[in-house]
């Protein structure tokens, strides 16, 4: 029998990954689901969309398109998501996108925001919100009541999220181009906060062929800083009893579960359960560490069980007003 | 360039009530201003943007934010007139009558910039004259954009001027593929 590091090694080269990366999943998730991750990896991810229903409801989007030759069928973790069969022409380039009756969006994508479980008329922020797929999301659960404040550090991004907000008819919105590890300091408190955090994109490795190559090492502690940081910001931006949101679109425990683990040392929080079906539990172990049993009801997606991209999401309330 | 966004002014309340009269009845008009807020986005240039009553509230208790967009750019105001943006036309579409309708072939033209044929037109407003501006949109009522006419009803009309310009082109959704990514 082959140690594990020569299998790494075997594998590696077989898929054509970085050793690193390699050696990192068969430590956190054992031998067997990483070959079965690796297989998953392989497949391309399905193309799918969610209706934004400040414009069309799904069956009327589901007909308007099949007009136009598209085959789409209800995605089965949500009925505001279609899985697209077949494409007679770019997607992007229908009437009913440009009049922004659709969002081009993973099915992961959809989670952190329906576990924000919106309210119309409440104030939410979404810490980094270009290009704005989840922050449309939030407005159409909001019915453009309330108030959406969207930040974003990049200049660049900023011109896609204000053109996909006004392509998906969002009228209740502010944005603001900032650092939102800053955002505290301008004692603004919300009801609830979307944090989509920077990360190092590990759950990636279908859509994004590059990354299999890098080792995440050096990417894992400079966006690991930036992830604590972010979230003291948002839990310091937050309401009593208000409710944060945090989510990677990564496997890795050290952006997640250890996050999580030291934002319940640091902080007055509360994990809340996940409302949501079929999703796997946190990582309740990684090698020798062992996690808070909170930390269990954190919520992951693996490709080799959801046909989606790795992804990590987690709710939060917070218990006392942070000064 | 950042924006400097602040209330209208007296001059600016005018020139924007005079483009919602050319848009709205009465009716709708009263009530597009009682759901709507209203604020200018001066930088470079000077935008109208729309916005919810709680987002006008909200940007005045909490003007430290200096925010870089508040809601939908409603137009530009230039030369004591407003040019209707993308977002203003589908504002104002739902319940503007000033609309002109035009085919499916007309329609992915139209989204490729270009101006519209005469046939193509399968739905003339009463409201409008030549040289006035309309809302275009598709056979469903989506809107796709802003024209000016060239012809009149009468002469959309007449067979003879089937394979002519009957609306030129101001502004359409094709932008967003075009700019806005």
């Amino acid at each position: 029998m082959m140690k594990n590091d020569n299998i790494a090694t075997v594998l590696a080269r077989e898929y054509g990954y970085h050793i690193g990366i390699i050696e990192r999943f068969i430590s956190y998730f054992g031998l067997e689901t990483t070959k079965k991750m690796l297989e998953a990896y392989n497949v391309p991810l399905k193309k799918t969309i969610r209706c934004n229903t400040l414009k069309y409801s799904p069956q009327e989007l589901l007909e308007r398109l099949e007009r136009k030759g598209f085959q789409l069928e209800k995605s089965p973790y949500y009925d505001l998501g279609f899985v697209i069969l077949a494409e007679p022409f770019p997607l992007g380039a229908t009437t009913e996108y440009l009049l922004g009756g659709y969002f081009i969006q993973s099915q992961a994508s959809w989670l952190p925001v329906l576990a924000l479980e919106v309210q119309p008329g409440e104030f939410i922020i979404d810490f980094a919100a270009a290009p704005g797929g989840k922050a449309t999301h939030i407005a159409q659960l909001m019915e453009n009541q309330g108030v959406l404040l969207c930040l974003e550090i990049s200049r660049e991004r900023m011109k896609a999220l204000r053109s996909n907000l006004t392509r998906c008819g969002v009228k209740n919105v502010i944005t603001k181009r900032m650092d939102s590890t800053s955002f505290w300091e301008l004692n603004i408190k919300a009801d609830k906060i979307l944090l989509d955090a920077p990360c190092t994109g590990e759950g990636l490795m279908a859509v994004d062929l590059d990354r299999r190559k890098k080792s995440v090492k050096s990417d894992m502690e400079r966006l690991n800083e930036i992830q604590k940081e972010l979230f003291a910001s948002a839990l310091h931006s937050l309401k009593k009893g208000g409710v944060l949101v945090y989510s990677t679109c990564s496997t890795a425990p050290e952006e997640n579960e250890k996050v999580i683990e030291w934002a319940l040392e640091e902080f007055p929080i509360e994990i809340l359960e996940l409302q949501i079906s079929n999703i796997a539990p946190g990582l309740q172990k990684v090698v020798k560490e062992e996690f808070q049993p909170a930390i269990r009801k954190t919520g992951r997606l693996f490709p080799h069980l959801h046909g989606t991209e790795g992804f990590f999401v987690c709710k939060i309330q917070l218990e006392e007003e942070i000064d | 360039m950042s924006l400097v966004f602040r209330e209208l002014t007296n001059e600016e309340e005018t020139i924007l009530q005079t483009e919602l009269d050319y848009w709205l009845e009465e009716k709708e008009l009263l009530s597009f201003k009682k759901e709507n807020s209203f604020l200018i986005a001066e930088g470079k240039w000077c935008e109208l943007v729309i916005t919810t009553k709680k987002v006008g509230r909200f940007f005045k208790e909490n003007a430290q934010i200096s925010p870089y967009s508040i809601g939908i750019t409603f137009g530009e105001i230039k030369n004591r007139k407003i040019l209707l943006s993308l977002g203003g036309a589908e504002e104002l579409c739902t319940i503007s009558r000033k609309k002109l309708r035009i085919n499916e072939t007309a329609e992915q033209l139209f989204l490729y910039q270009r101006d519209i044929l005469s046939k193509s037109i399968i739905g003339y407003p009463t409201h409008v004259n030549k040289g006035q501006k309309i809302l275009v949109t598709n056979p469903q009522g989506d809107c796709l954009g802003v024209g000016q006419l060239l012809l009149s009803r009468e002469e959309v009309a007449r067979v003879e001027n089937a394979e002519k310009i009957a609306v030129k082109n101001l502004k359409d959704l094709g932008w967003y593929l075009r700019k806005g990514k």
